[in-house]
């Protein structure tokens, strides 16, 4: 029996069993969702205005469900408006399968209408991508996109599909597999490294692990928590590995780097051995990177080869999946070494130099999240979108458990949060989804308000707005002799009113003595609901590492 | 005086596209690229790009290993 390209595709998504994907038609997609519409009972299109939106929405469901989240579009515009959201996702290492249209195979290289070269644009930015020629090649491909996708480190990967390819035939019994045995070869870490480490941890005096969003992404978290809980070893996060918390809270010193905290920093500076677990040591983290933990030996455990040695130098790296070193470690017998002196050294800081902020007069974005912590059930999913709002959340927010925070480090992609909640919120029915944005990124993606209506999503709201490109606002201030160059966004609209006008709940907040029965409000809402809080505009994130700083001059107001 | 030259030698999964791959790797890291050779293994599908390169950058040896992050990479060596 001959099938088409469009019903191979489809049987692709019903065998990986996507249940939704994020999709926006044109000109060369209409084969593909035209066979879609004979399966909207088992997959479910979600729309949104704006494909960029869809995209990271795509982001948001499969970093709050560990599965890959699947976007449509059509070629030419429609795969350049995913540009922003592929890069978001591949900085993160998050799973995604674009599937865009192209002209046909015949106009191919004509400067068609709608043709663009998009496996050309997005190479740098996906982990794989391929351009079908024929219909052969298109279940093969398919198959592997979604096994490359979600192998080994995962990331977004691209399948440009020519119209006249979703319309042309083949018969059932030439469709092939693709061979993802290819790309699953993995190197075994020798069981004598884990040794080495453990000789080091004996010999340490203040051993410290850093967990970074690798440890999310393997699904390690539990088993990372076990492990510093058992050796009684100081852990940190970077920002894509919050949610790992031990139920010690005195082995927590939160974040590192430019907007970590004063003991988290302090952490790192005089630590001897930093055991970093799926970390890839940005920039942020690092500041200046020769003064960077400058008494620790450095063992770098992560499941891509390439990071390792990439920043920092090392004395082991063990290339593996931190799931699995994570197993080999604990079958190791607890170490006799005490390390209750280091351990007690640093919640000495931690008391002595805590995240803090003015209270009870002007509205702070601080108070507004740490309320969002106490009204809010432990299991919400809490999206940011980028900038103040985005350190303010890092720092406020308690988080408890693994993709329970969605942010974009990485690119640092204004726009990501609404659309990402969106995502989240399809993923997590029964869960509740919070968005903290500024104001200027809420306005990047403002259309998906439609969207969040349309499908009635019980998507939380809460827009810190300080009339202020703020996060810019505060270099300008600290390093640039305040002049305020473009970042003033005094003509801010009415958020409330604009919610209103689309069908969803809302409310205004100025006022301290307000706050805490307006956010009490936004929890216990059954419906979708978006917070305007016209926060103190002044207003800026403690402490700050400036720019290629040691980690030890940090700025503490 | 010459620029110290290298050579690399990357085996890949010949994929369209891993040539762009390289060239881009290489001149993102202030390296040029002198000359570049395409040859193919006994196996089908696998093929070893000889790269020579140069540049001041004495890091070759630690950016080599970031070639890894490409998932044709199946091996990298560098003279
Ligand atoms: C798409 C995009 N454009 C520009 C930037 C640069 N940028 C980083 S933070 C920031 C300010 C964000 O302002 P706002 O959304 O109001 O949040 P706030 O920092 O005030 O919380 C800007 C412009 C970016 N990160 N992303």
């Amino acid at each position: 029996m001959k099938v088409t390209g469009a019903s191979i595709i489809i049987k692709k998504l019903l065998d990986e069993k996507v249940e939704y994907i994020f999709g926006y038609p044109g000109g060369s997609v209409i084969p593909l969702f035209d066979e879609l519409y004979n399966f909207t009972d088992k997959i479910k299109l979600i729309q949104p205005r704006h494909e960029q939106g869809g995209t990271h929405a795509a982001d948001g469901y499969a970093r709050s469900t560990g599965r890959v989240g699947v976007v449509v579009v059509t070629s030419g515009p429609g795969a350049t408006n995913t540009v922003t959201g592929i890069a978001t996702a591949y900085m993160d290492s998050v799973p995604l399968v674009i599937i865009t249209g192209q002209v046909p195979v015949s106009l191919m290289g004509s400067d068609a209408f709608q043709e663009v070269d998009t496996t050309a644009i997005t190479l740098p930015i996906t982990k794989a991508n391929f351009l079908i020629r024929n219909i052969e090649e298109l279940a093969p491909s398919l198959d592997l996109a979604f096994h490359i996708a979600k192998s080994g480190r995962p990331g977004p990967v691209l399948v440009d599909i020519p119209s006249d390819i979703q319309k042309a035939l083949i018969d059932e019994k030439d469709i092939k597999k693709g061979d993802t045995q290819e790309y699953s070869v993995r190197k075994k870490f020798p069981d004598k490294e884990i040794e080495k480490v453990f000789k080091m941890l004996s010999a340490a005096k203040k051993p410290l692990l850093i967990s970074g969003g690798g440890v999310i992404i393997s699904e390690a978290a539990e088993l990372l928590v076990r492990f510093v809980e058992k050796n009684n070893i100081p852990l940190i996060t970077t920002l894509m590995g919050k949610g790992v918390y031990p139920s010690n809270e005195r082995l927590y010193f939160d974040g590192l780097g430019m907007h970590g905290t004063y003991y988290g920093n302090y952490a790192v500076q005089n630590s001897d051995l930093i055991l970093a677990l799926g970390v890839r040591f940005s920039d942020r983290i690092l500041g200046n990177v020769e003064k960077f933990a400058p008494h620790a030996k450095i063992v770098h455990v992560d499941i891509d080869r390439s990071e390792i040695e990439k920043n920092v130098p090392t004395v082991l790296g063990i290339e593996g999946d931190v799931k699995d070193v994570l197993l080999k470690f604990l079958s190791f017998p607890e170490l006799k070494t005490d390390f209750s002196d280091w351990v007690e050294e640093l919640n000495k800081v931690k008391k002595e130099f805590p995240l803090k902020y003015e209270k009870g007069r002007k509205l702070k974005p601080q108070y507004l999240i740490e309320l969002a912590n106490k009204y809010f059930p432990e299991d919400t999913i809490i999206v940011s979108d980028v900038g103040q709002n985005q350190m303010w959340t890092a720092q406020f927010y308690k988080f408890k458990r693994p993709r329970t925070f969605l942010t974009t480090g990485g690119l640092g992609t204004m726009g990501f949060g609404l659309p990402a909640s969106i995502g989240a919120k399809v993923g997590n029915p029964d869960r509740e989804v919070l968005v903290i944005s500024g104001d200027g990124g809420f306005q990047m993606n403002i259309q998906e308000l439609m969207t969040i209506r349309r499908y009635g999503l019980n998507v939380k709201i809460l827009i810190v707005d300080n009339a202020y490109l703020g996060m810019v606002k505060q270099w300008q201030e600290l390093f640039y002799n305040k002049r305020f160059s473009a970042t003033p966004f005094t003509d801010n609209p009415d958020f409330g009113a604009i919610a209103k006008v689309i069908g969803l709940k809302s409310k205004t907040l100025k006022e301290w003595d307000k706050a805490e029965k307006t956010i009490k409000e936004l929890a216990l809402s059954e419906e979708p609901m978006l917070i305007h809080a016209l926060i103190d505009p002044e207003e800026n994130v403690f402490p700050m590492v400036p720019a290629g700083a040691p980690l030890n001059e940090i700025l503490l107001n | 005086m010459d620029k110290p030259k290298k050579i690399v030698n990357v085996i890949v999964h010949d994929r369209p596209n891993v040539l762009v791959k390289l060239v881009s790797f290489f001149e993102k890291r202030g390296f040029k690229i002198e000359n570049i050779n395409l040859v193919k293994t006994e196996k089908p599908g696998i093929s070893k790009y000889i790269i020579i390169i140069s540049g001041e950058n004495k890091n070759i040896g630690k950016f080599s290993k970031q070639l890894y992050k490409f998932v044709e990479t199946i091996d990298v060596n560098f003279l």
